[in-house]
């Protein structure tokens, strides 16, 4: 019973606002953006911390929900996807988790305020304040950075769990409501009230005021799940 | 060998491309059920969760390198078996709807989650049915 996830821009039962960007080296996707040096994008204005890519995650089984879905980042390289970057995908990939093994984590680094985070992040939390988007400092939970320690989200083994506080409900794709009994790791089937129907996340590519290099950097996010067998 | 506990289970030497894996189902009377390779059938009947689940003797999930030498990898006595799930992995960013893969086999009894995958590798975590909200019914009994 193959089941398709879907990962959209809006929420759609359907499916029907998946990402389309066009990506330098050919084929769609996410593009988050030219990123500036000890700031983040996609951004808005950095002192008031806003601007981030929100993504909506659900899915279109019908007999249960998907469980254990996790995240991890990857090297750009797959069939069918010319790499596009400035350096070779391997490298820029060992880049990007480098910067995020760098990043500080301090309060001042949800905005870059001091210039010291890098790295992908991800926020966990649909309901979360402009103010304290990607906190890692107060929200460590919620909020992760790829490449951390060297050894998080970066292969299945060290992925990344959705976090409970993603899931949501809601009955006409537009209002959103917190998910009754969320599960780490589970998004429900169309309007499962308990799980939850959709995850939000929020995503930014921050670079450090010192990191080096410049042009193109493809990276893959990766999720993996579980579903009924 | 395998570790005993409800579920039993052993970790693999990591073999060129990888494992594929199925479900398999044994009953009292000798007669056994098994799913295909890393096969996601959408024809219900033939999928674990719809199969017989009394006079179970155990559930297995079978490993299988490309030499096709097969292994148990992990199995559970019949009445533990809560269900199967096949493990899925897909790039997010450069696809809408995920075109994911198999990438391995769950054995969930009503305590245990044993997630098998590709790699030989088995990662154990706790599970309760309570996590799964709505599962669906319908077993052959």
């Amino acid at each position: 019973m193959a089941v398709t996830l879907f990962f959209q821009d809006a929420k759609s039962a359907a499916g029907a606002n998946v990402y389309a960007d066009a990506l330098i080296g050919g084929g769609t996707g996410v593009d988050f953006g030219q990123v500036v040096n000890g700031q983040y994008a996609p951004i808005i204005d950095q002192s008031l911390n806003t601007g981030a890519q929100i993504a909506y995650l659900n899915h279109d089984a019908v007999e249960s929900p998907i469980t254990e879905v996790k995240f991890f980042l990857s090297n750009y390289t797959a069939t069918g996807f010319t790499y596009g970057g400035s350096n070779t995908a391997a490298a820029d990939y060992s880049s990007i988790l480098a910067e995020g093994q760098a990043s500080d984590e301090s309060a001042s680094a949800k905005n870059n305020g001091n210039g010291l985070a890098g790295g992908v992040w991800m926020d966990m939390q649909w309901d979360v304040s402009t103010t304290n988007q990607f906190d890692i400092s107060t929200r460590s939970t919620n909020v992760k950075i790829f490449g951390n320690g060297g050894t998080d989200g970066i292969d299945l083994a060290s992925a990344f769990t959705l976090g409970a506080d993603a899931m949501l409900y809601s009955a006409d794709d537009t209002l959103e409501v917190d998910a009754t009994t969320p599960v780490a790791g589970s998004i429900g089937k169309n309007n499962d009230t308990v799980l939850g129907d959709y995850a939000k996340i929020r995503m930014r590519v921050y670079l450090r005021t010192a990191f080096p290099d410049g042009g193109y950097f493809q990276v893959a996010l990766q999720v993996s799940y579980a579903h009924l067998a | 060998m395998l570790h005993k506990n409800k579920i039993s289970y052993q970790v693999l030497q990591p073999a060129p491309g990888g494992y594929s894996f199925c479900w398999k189902l044994e009953y009292l009377n000798g007669l056994t059920k098994t799913g295909g390779w890393n096969c996601d059938v959408k024809d219900e009947s033939m999928q674990a969760w719809r199969q017989k689940s009394t006079d179970m003797l155990r559930a297995q999930v079978i490993a299988m390198d490309k030499n096709r030498n097969k292994k148990v990898i992990a199995e559970c006595p019949g009445p533990e078996l809560f269900g199967f799930e096949w493990v899925y992995t897909g790039r997010l960013l450069t696809f809408g709807g995920v075109k994911a893969r198999i990438c391995g086999l769950t054995l969930l009894t009503e305590t245990e989650r044993v997630a098998c995958y590709e790699s030989g590798q088995v990662a154990i975590s706790p599970f309760s049915p309570q996590l799964i909200n709505k599962y669906p019914q319908g077993r052959q009994e």
